[in-house]
């Protein structure tokens, strides 16, 4: 990020960035002045406080993209992906009373979003769907999303089937700390998975899909 | 960590992002469901609650406590249902080595059920090391009894980091191990069968060579079933 940019990524103190996680972009109104805007801790006191349209509102604006982001490569499922953030953060109101602040919010949100997307991702294996059915039910190319070149591409649909064809666990794994940056210790926490069996499946992960993009991953 | 897989699935993530137009959209729609909740009252929860929830986490350590030391005085009764005999071990590992024989490099895994056997192999890309045997055992025991039984069984002939998929009647059966430096094995099992109790249970968890775990306990229709992982070292088997 540029120091300008930053400046328009405010609601987290300097000290919440570089800690393993990738800075979400949030994208403000042209007349809106950085300056003003309140933290995280400052909308929640508000909550606290009584007022509620107002902070919730700024909330879900500032972390859906984050949120929505670590479901989707789990789930790997556009809509499915859209309707666990809303789920994520309705969860997250409800037990609000439960964050003291260990963390900041936003991982606190990733962690309940990690947990909603597993108990989906168990409840969809229990329905016997299978991630090639998943794949099936996914339009070939993404119309919505493109940024650039991967998303269209052959490449970009590579990855989707690759992650696809691992198991929920293992692509929890690999989504959390490859691709999110999350740092190990703390992607197996929210896994609620023992960090030795994590380390395990992180490496089994990368080795399946070193083995499924090696096309791809040639100097 | 930083590395070719990693920056190639990061570039694949920021494809996947919403455009600001799309998160726009889905901020409005989570805000409108976060209006339409219950009141709130997101306050902390108070210290006088703590202490009562502090108590009641207690109570439940204790019993857990206590239903593990009842677990562990009565493993022995089990283990003998978890682990292959030595005469069946050494079995095993002739029929994983004689289908080596036959396949070559490319055998991956047997698994082995009771009147059945089923061979996995593929072009083998992976480090040699020497071959486990892993069992998913699931028992039974009738209410007032204290005699437990192989209600269903499924023996994997494999070698580490081999994930084995195979259909088990019209369910699947899933599995992977790896071995750690330690001589621990990573095992990560998925089992789904109706014995004529529904069994659903997927668990991972390190286990040490022929010391069975028990993964899941549940009871149905007044008869109680547990879910037993067992890893044993093949090699062993085969050169006793």
């Amino acid at each position: 990020l540029k120091i300008g940019e930053r400046a328009r990524t405010m609601g987290r103190r300097p000290a919440e960035f570089g800690k393993g996680f990738a800075v979400s972009r949030v994208f403000l109104p042209e007349n809106v002045d950085p300056m003003t805007i309140s933290s995280d801790e400052e909308l929640l006191r508000r909550l606290r406080a009584g007022e509620r349209n107002g902070p919730l509102d700024e909330l879900a604006r500032r972390h859906v993209g984050r949120v929505r982001s670590v479901i989707f490569s789990m789930v790997l499922d556009a809509a499915d992906a859209d309707d666990l953030a809303q789920e994520t953060f309705c969860r997250a109101i409800r037990n609000i009373r439960s964050f003291r602040g260990a963390s900041t919010f936003e991982r606190w949100l990733v962690a309940i979003a990690v947990n909603t997307a597993q108990s989906f991702l168990s409840a969809r294996a229990r329905a016997r769907s299978s991630p090639a059915a998943v794949l099936e039910k996914l339009p070939a190319r993404a119309s919505r999303e493109p940024r650039d070149v991967l998303a269209d591409s052959e490449l970009g649909d590579a990855i989707r089937a690759a992650l696809a064809s691992l198991s929920p666990k293992l692509r929890t794994a690999i989504a959390l700390t490859a691709i999110h940056e999350i740092p190990i210790a703390e992607a197996a926490r929210m896994s609620r998975c023992p960090l030795p069996t994590f380390y395990w499946r992180l490496h089994r992960a990368r080795a399946l899909l070193q083995t499924k993009l090696a096309g791809y991953l040639k100097p | 960590m930083s590395d070719r897989l990693n920056d190639l699935l990061r570039a694949w993530r920021r494809t996947r992002e919403l455009e600001p137009a799309d998160a726009d959209a889905l901020a409005r729609r989570v805000a409108a469901s976060l209006a339409a909740e219950p009141d709130l009252d997101p306050r902390p929860v108070d210290r006088r609650r703590r202490t009562w929830a502090w108590l009641a986490a207690a109570a439940a350590v204790v019993i857990a406590v206590a239903g593990v030391a009842v677990r562990l005085l009565s493993r022995e009764d089990v283990a003998s249902l978890a682990l292959l005999p030595d005469a069946r071990l050494r079995a095993s590992a002739a029929v994983f080595r004689g289908v080596e024989e036959l396949f070559g490099d490319r055998c991956r895994w047997v698994v082995e059920s009771p009147g059945d056997v089923q061979i996995g192999v593929s072009p083998a890309d992976e480090a040699d090391s020497p071959p486990l045997a892993l069992r998913l055992v699931v028992i039974s025991r009738p209410a007032g009894s204290s005699t437990w039984k192989v209600a269903w069984e499924r023996t994997f002939l494999a070698r580490s980091e081999s994930s084995i998929d195979v259909a088990d009647g019209d369910r699947r059966v899933c599995a992977w191990i790896y071995r750690l430096p330690d001589g621990l094995v990573a095992v990560d099992a998925s089992l789904d069968v109706d014995l004529p109790a529904h069994i659903d249970s997927s668990e991972s968890g390190i286990l040490k060579p022929s010391t069975p775990r028990c993964v899941l306990e549940l009871e149905a229709g007044g008869v109680t079933y547990r879910v037993l992982h067992a890893v044993q070292e093949l090699g062993k088997g085969a050169s006793s």
